[in-house]
């Protein structure tokens, strides 16, 4: 079900009523309400997908509970290892096998000994990547003792099918999500009304930014071959706009929604296109997966506390594994190697912590120096962006070629033009919008404060209406299910 | 909690009124103010054309103009807007209407060649306008069901496909894309530019529906640039191709329906010959490319035309049908010289024969 569907419009106001009308008096049903909504959310796209979330969540429960007596470290390892493997193998299996497939095919004809194999027709579960690193977080941090594994079943189905996090996230961590399902939630009026108004934000994000963005994409990335240098820069910048309004409006969807129901989930991304540096980018874009892998990865492989020669393969580790894991193909392993590229110069001088705090906090402007910082972790982004998009590496240096041909300096055309007007319109409020908000959880979190209700009301009225009229209705998935 | 479901539940039901309001008074598609269709009607059979018109049902439109006809035609057009610009200057003294509608299905060849067939005032010929998307199940057409008992009355059978709990009114009463084009009507309304206007001239502004029912396009579409139209065409496979996107197979129940269709037709000895508009040349090669089965509509239709013996013209491919770039509008729509050429028109200077004066 996605969150823009006149589905999930029915859905939401039946599961809020039955949450907190007819299960609100036991925190067990409502929990088990949790785990039926969730399930009737994910199976919308294909039942199919439920037993592989259900065993994963028997596999990882009973693991836990055998973490929980467990005192003997070697039993407690293999423990551990099973729920690694399997959690992994299913991953590997859905999302990477063909890839693997097709490269050793590609390395044997390489080396001379072609080998004649067939590739399996595998439908993707939506959300895969994003519950496995959640339930992972859980046996591992279980393993650490780091939480006390779960007695109740139910809460931990919840924890690991929880419906508006479930199929993009943010990955909640054991830690902080599962114990929240161990309390009674009470209705609290003002974090409702939060709920709301960041849901709303979410949609003004993905109905009229990401996927106006998308469409223009789309057309400029597919018929690259066709367009001049200064038309690709913008089908980058498009894309740019269009990957950032998608996502960031999924997370903030969800922890809208979370918040009707009492929950709160982590922030997910905190106005990465203000940052300084690709270290600060970094810490605000995808910040559940980037902490994530850095507390599951990047310290056990020991971090930044070895030689120069550590930093820069733990580095480099990191961020290939983290594009992989955004899909699989090599586009994506590039496009983290890029970004570990960009990276390694600050860790290696000491300064990938220099840029910690909002940008021009207190003030209404950049200074000029913040702004030329701004810019050039923007473009070195949107670069890297090309790779990300790319059907192909091929595609991709081709494309790059064409925008640093003598073309670049040529007015830009193509058929979506006045689209494009109105887009560019739209993500230049957007742009104002979101820097006056920028150190708050999300652009218009500030609104709570105007004191006026009229003008409270207008404002959001105002976005309304900008979605009703400027919005691309045609139901569009978000990006980040494919991962 | 009383307070946050108050609240929500006025602001939403504010929305919803914005929402349903904007659509039923600027109503793009003349849902929810009928009539409209039957002001064009009586345009033209006053022997004029009717012209500033967009976004009525054109299958009203046909079932009120048939509905006012009293001789059996000479030369009926059934097809899609690929064929709406045939009209009667291209055959010498004969009673020509055309009843194409856009993005015709088979369920609106069969409807309106229904209507006729009750009236009993069938054609003497027949041109079926041939689409790629007519055997597809998935070509998410639903416009037919306009005339969805003509249709039920054809085959004595009601159609499940494309089923709805929902019935089209309601559904574009709340729905969001039918408002962003009502939204845009809004000032046409107020300012009262909404209604279509008699006119005796074939090039007009805006699109005009011509006195044999034919079709004249506005003023700038006329007037596209080749690069305009070249970009029309890239516009158009941009995303998924209009109504061939899901085309994986070909229905067999739909070809049956096909079948059935031109036999009747066949069988109360009308003259019946198949046109396939081509598709711009960009078009085409992305079609040959990713949608091979367009390919197979073609050759399956053609080998059903040479063993019935069904005169055809044309082709889905520009190059078969001897046209380049120059002889397009879009991806789709072919100029009207070009499907003169097409149907080997060789008479010219024909004045337009008005269904008013048949």
């Amino acid at each position: 079900m996605l969150f823009n569907s006149i589905d999930f419009a029915i859905f939401l106001p039946i599961a809020f009523f039955l949450y907190w009308f007819v299960t609100n008096k036991n925190l067990k049903l409502q929990n088990l309400l949790i785990v039926v909504a969730s399930y009737t959310f994910y199976g919308w796209w294909d039942w199919r997908f439920l037993s592989l979330i259900l065993f994963s969540t028997i596999i990882d429960y009973s693991i836990g509970r055998r973490l929980l007596n467990e005192k003997n470290i070697s039993k407690r390892k293999v423990l551990l290892w099973i729920s690694i493997l399997v959690n992994l193998g299913f991953l590997g299996f859905f999302k990477y096998y063909n890839f693997f497939l097709e490269n050793f095919v590609t390395a044997f004809s390489f080396l001379g000994t072609p080998i004649n194999a067939q590739g399996l027709n595998i439908i993707l579960p939506v959300g895969i990547s994003f519950y496995t690193f959640q339930t992972l977080s859980y046996t591992i941090d279980a393993y650490k003792r780091k939480l006390q594994p779960t007695k109740d079943f139910i809460a931990f189905s919840a924890f690991v099918s929880f419906f508006p996090q479930l199929v993009a996230g943010p990955i909640e961590r054991a830690t902080n999500l599962l114990p929240q399902f161990y309390k009674k939630r009470t209705f609290e009026y003002d974090k409702a009304v939060d709920g709301l108004r960041q849901i709303l934000w979410g949609l003004f994000k993905k109905i009229v930014i990401a996927d106006n963005s998308a469409q223009i994409a789309n057309e400029i990335f597919n018929n690259s071959a066709d367009y001049s240098g200064s038309t690709l820069v913008l089908g980058a910048l498009f894309f740019t706009f269009q990957i950032y309004g998608d996502f960031s409006g999924y997370s903030d969807i969800a922890i809208g929604t979370s918040r009707l129901f009492g929950f709160d989930l982590k922030q997910n991304f905190a106005f990465p296109y203000f940052s300084r540096d690709i270290a600060e980018f970094w810490r605000r874009w995808h910040i559940s997966l980037s902490t994530w892998f850095r507390d599951y990865l990047y310290i056990p492989l020991g971090g930044s506390r070895g030689g120069t020669w550590m930093k820069v393969r733990n580095t480099f580790i990191i961020f290939i594994v983290s594009g992989f894991w955004h899909g699989a193909n090599w586009t994506f392993i590039v496009w983290g190697a890029l970004n570990a590229v960009y990276f390694l110069p600050l860790l290696l001088l000491g300064k990938n912590r220099t840029n910690t705090n909002t940008v021009a906090q207190e003030k209404y402007l950049p200074s000029i120096k913040e702004f030329f910082q701004i810019g050039i972790t923007f473009s070195l982004t949107v670069l890297a962006w090309v790779f990300f998009r790319a059907e192909s590496i091929e595609h991709a240096l081709n494309y790059l070629s064409t925008i640093f041909s003598k073309s670049l300096f040529s007015f830009p055309h193509f058929p979506l033009m006045k689209l494009a007007f109105t887009t560019v319109i739209m993500i230049a409020i957007f742009i104002v919008i979101e820097w006056i908000g920028r150190n708050k959880q999300y652009a218009i979190e500030n609104t709570v404060n105007i004191k006026h209700s009229y003008l409270r009301y207008g404002l959001y009225l105002a976005i309304v209406i900008a979605i009703m009229v400027m919005g691309n209705f045609n139901e569009n998935q978000f990006i980040y299910f494919q991962f | 909690m009383k307070k946050f479901i108050y609240k929500t539940i006025i602001f939403s039901v504010l929305t919803l009124l914005f929402l349903v309001s904007v659509n039923y008074w600027g109503d793009s598609a003349k849902i929810f103010h009928p009539g409209y269709e039957k002001k064009i009607a009586d345009i033209i059979f006053e022997n004029q054309n009717a012209t500033n018109i967009s976004n009525y049902d054109e299958r009203i439109l046909q079932n009120e103009l048939i509905n006012r006809l009293h001789t059996n035609p000479d030369i009926l057009i059934l097809g899609s807007s690929r064929t709406m610009l045939i009209n009667s200057t291209f055959f010498v003294e004969k009673n020509v209407i055309n009843n194409s509608v856009s993005g015709a299905s088979i369920e609106d060849l069969i409807a309106i060649y229904q209507i006729y067939n009750e009236k009993e005032i069938l054609p003497k010929k027949i041109i079926l306008g041939i689409d790629p998307w007519l055997l597809n199940e998935n070509n998410g057409q639903i416009r037919w069901k306009s005339l969805e008992k003509e249709y039920a009355s054809f085959s004595n059978e009601r159609k499940e496909r494309n089923k709805s709990i929902l019935n089209n009114e309601v559904k574009q009463l709340f729905s969001f894309s039918y408002f962003q084009a009502s939204f845009k009507n809004l000032p046409n309304v107020i300012k009262g530019k909404s209604e279509p206007i008699a006119s005796n001239e074939k090039y007009n502004q805006t699109t005009t529906k011509l006195v044999d029912a034919s079709l004249s396009y506005g003023k700038k579409y006329r007037e596209f640039s080749n690069e305009e139209v070249n970009n029309n065409a890239k516009n158009y496979i941009s995303g998924g191709i209009y109504s061939i996107e899901n085309f994986n197979t070909i229905s067999p129940d739909i070809l049956q329906e096909f079948e059935n269709l031109c036999l009747s037709i066949l069988e109360n000895n009308i003259e019946l010959s198949f046109f396939l508009a081509p598709y711009h040349p960009v078009v085409y090669e992305k079609v040959v490319q990713d949608y091979s089965i367009v390919l197979d509509v073609e050759n399956k239709v053609v080998k059903f035309a040479e063993e019935k013996g069904i005169e055809y013209f044309g082709s889905f491919s520009p190059q078969k049908a001897d046209l380049n770039n120059d002889d397009f509008y879009d991806g789709m729509h072919c100029k009207e010289n070009a499907v003169k050429k097409i149907m080997k028109v060789r008479t010219h200077n024909n004045v337009y024969k008005s269904l008013g004066n048949w």
